[in-house]
């Protein structure tokens, strides 16, 4: 914490003082996550598409979905492919430019939870064998930034690739040949929920807004599936965990994870 | 008489009345620079426009808090982050002549000081410090970096007992202005 | 020279265009103020099927600093199109359209700008185009200049943007995404209404002089009705809790 101003100092103590009384800056409780609201169908261009606002941090998540190669040595499965960026009205400190590691993580971080749950059945996206598949594309942009990029990206995408639809190909002379008005339901196993959690002090507290991120010393997050199994992880912050901590934030992740679940679920059912 | 106007709009005539603040004259016509209230000062005959969402540039006699950037012989360059109590993004500097104190210290680069602006001048913002509510609000031990308190107009080290002088202010270790979430 | 060959009748015996519209008549425009909590000013439009998102930052500090002024404030705006916008997929890098229309669209505005009263600062301008449905430069320019104004920037006049062109030999206003693709031509045209100064015009497409004239006026007529849209809009953010006189 050596680099921080004197002002980010005040701020961290003055965050830490209320955590002290259980409290925090913005009245939540420390396992509370800030309100989401999930708007489905924001791009009607796209195959898919929602704005997940999340507290004050607002990201769209578009899904293109077009034919592709298969990764090299997956010639049995369509691809998926996730990236985020955080646009330069989102936030003052935000830069124009090539995409930051901090961003390159958000994306890779929302990329695994949703690929390694499972969520699309990408063994149905085969058009044909080792030459030709179908691949989904999700673009997560940030629009406002209130801290906790990892968890809005997640539902953002979540929520879009719940609500798309996968047109139709077939393989005419070894090229895929759009066959119009024939899209369908992408096919879900699961849906995948990012809890990001932060460590300050002794304390851990869910989705830290951006005044409470700056200050973090450690985060985690846990994505779960529909199960309640814990499907991807990831640490970051320059500080570490106990054992004691991480079996908190699983079990935590597990009981936010559902209540985003049922969130999410809600809005997107009516678009399916 | 006052009435909300929008950029462009018409507000007056030149033959009536010159252009005051936030506003420009088109030819024979005031108009109106940003969104807000139009007033006409009929003894000064101008018309203003008064801003309904300021902007995050100071102006002559705002006080502003800031973060030192650059100390020189005869002056501070200091980064501000709240122009009268409101937090600011802008990032712009103002520069503080410490000539006339007499003092070794004044400041030092990451204190946080209080300062008032004098006004705008050859494309720099100028402030001054010489008010007993201005000055230093925190700052650390020059010699080991830790927290010092106040001892008369001198302050010394809690960890190495180290004594320095600073330009203090009459809020000096009052972190009232802080805002987070208001 | 024709447009490319089509199946889509552009206008119809009865002069209605192929998305219902007469040939005077702009698609439905919608602006919202203040839609960013971070951005110093912001707007989000909706122009047929165009969304876009302004938000404006400024005036402030100059990174990189060698790019500051010590007589004005600089402006500075970028237009860039996300992955989803467009149908096939859009590589997330700037490609060298959208740095070409960032750069029209500044000089659109810095006429309307009052940047000399911020020597070394920089105001910046994004715009974000989440759906792109022809016109989105016009609809940019519209709502960039709904964010500066919402910001608080000085302006001499408001800028507002529409297309006007010619498609199936009629000239028309407000040009879709359609008639871009298989019309005559396509003239973006941001004016200053007060000031009574064209700041942006482009054309892609081939006039008579005389068309040319027709088409500019034309096109005049759709900023008008744009301009009275961002006004209300701009009301409605500001004026509209009773203090109105």
């Amino acid at each position: 914490m050596t680099n921080l101003s004197i002002i980010d100092k005040l701020k961290r103590s003055k965050i830490l003082d209320l955590l002290q009384e259980g409290k925090r800056i913005d009245d939540r409780a420390l396992d509370e996550p800030r309100p989401l609201v999930i708007d489905t169908g924001v791009i009607p261009h796209a195959n898919g598409s929602a704005r997940a606002r999340l507290g004050d941090t607002e990201v769209v998540s578009g899904i293109k979905v077009q034919p592709d190669k298969p990764f090299p040595d997956m010639g049995d499965k369509g691809i998926f492919i996730c990236t985020a960026e955080i646009l330069p009205l989102a936030h003052p400190s935000a830069e124009t430019g090539p995409p930051q590691p901090n961003v390159i993580e958000i994306a890779r971080v929302v990329d695994r939870g949703i690929r390694e749950s499972g969520m699309i059945d990408l063994s149905q996206m085969v058009l044909q064998k080792d030459k030709s598949v179908i691949g989904v594309f999700a673009d997560n942009v940030v629009t406002d930034h209130d801290g906790n990029l990892f968890d809005a990206c997640s539902y953002a995408a979540v929520a879009a690739i719940i609500t798309s639809k996968i047109p139709k190909w077939e393989m005419k002379d070894d090229k895929p040949v759009l066959i119009e008005d024939q899209a369908s339901d992408t096919p879900i196993t699961t849906i995948p929920i990012s809890v990001t959690m932060g460590l300050m002090g002794e304390f851990i507290i869910v989705d830290p807004n951006l005044d409470e991120w700056e200050c973090l010393d450690a985060r985690i997050t846990i994505t779960t599936n529909s199960d309640g199994n814990i499907v991807a992880l990831q640490k970051g912050g320059s500080d570490g965990f106990s054992l004691e901590q991480l079996v908190k934030c699983s079990e935590l992740s597990i009981v936010v994870g559902k209540k985003i679940r049922d969130i999410i679920k809600q809005a997107t059912e009516g678009s399916k | 008489m006052s009435n909300s106007v929008l950029p462009g709009d018409k507000i007056a005539i030149m033959e009536e009345y010159e252009a005051g603040n936030n506003a420009c004259a088109d030819g024979h016509i005031v108009r109106a620079t940003v969104i807000g209230q139009s007033e006409i000062d009929k003894k000064e005959r101008v018309v203003n426009v008064k801003n309904n969402k300021p902007i995050s540039i100071p102006e002559k006699g705002d006080i502003v808090i800031g973060t030192v950037e650059a100390v020189m012989g005869s002056m501070i360059a200091v980064l501000i982050n709240y122009i009268n109590s409101k937090p600011v993004k802008s990032q712009v500097e103002c520069i503080c002549a410490t000539r006339s104190l007499r003092k070794k210290n004044v400041a030092l680069v990451k204190d946080l000081v209080k300062l008032k602006i004098i006004g705008h001048l050859n494309g720099a913002i100028h402030a001054t410090i010489q008010d007993p509510g201005l000055g230093v609000l925190f700052t650390k031990c020059r010699k080991c970096g830790m927290d010092v308190k106040p001892m008369r107009d001198i302050i010394k080290c809690v960890e190495c007992g180290w004594t320095d002088d600073r330009k203090l202010s009459s809020d000096f270790l009052k972190s009232d202005f802080l805002k987070v979430r208001e | 020279m024709g447009g490319r060959e089509t199946d889509v009748v552009l206008l119809d015996e009865n002069g209605i265009r192929s998305d219902g519209r007469k040939v005077n008549e702009t698609r439905k425009v919608t602006i919202k103020v203040g839609v960013l909590k971070n951005a110093d000013g912001s707007a989000y439009i909706e122009f047929g099927g165009n969304k876009i998102l302004a938000g404006v930052f400024g005036p402030r500090d100059v990174h990189p600093k060698h790019m500051s002024n010590p007589d004005t404030g600089i402006l500075r705006v970028r237009y860039h199109m996300e992955p989803f916008s467009v149908s096939e997929r859009k590589n997330p890098a700037p490609s060298r359209r959208e740095i070409e229309i960032s750069k029209v669209l500044k000089e659109a505005l810095e006429p309307a700008v009052i940047l000399e009263k911020f020597p070394r600062t920089a105001i910046d301008v994004y715009l974000e185009v989440l759906q792109a449905d022809g016109g989105t430069r016009c609809a940019a320019l519209d709502a960039a200049s709904v964010a500066l104004a919402d910001a608080g920037i000085p302006m001499r006049d408001m800028v507002c943007s529409c297309a006007a062109g010619k498609a199936a030999d009629a000239l028309i206003l407000d040009v879709n995404n359609e008639e871009d693709q298989a019309g005559q031509a396509d003239m973006p045209i941001g004016y200053m209404p007060n000031l009574g100064k064209i700041t942006l015009l482009q054309l892609d497409g081939v006039l008579t002089t005389d068309e040319f004239k027709k088409c500019i006026e034309l096109g005049l007529e759709g900023c008008k009705q744009v301009y009275e849209i961002q006004k209300n809009a701009l009301r409605e953010k500001y004026f509209s809790s009773g203090d109105n006189n």
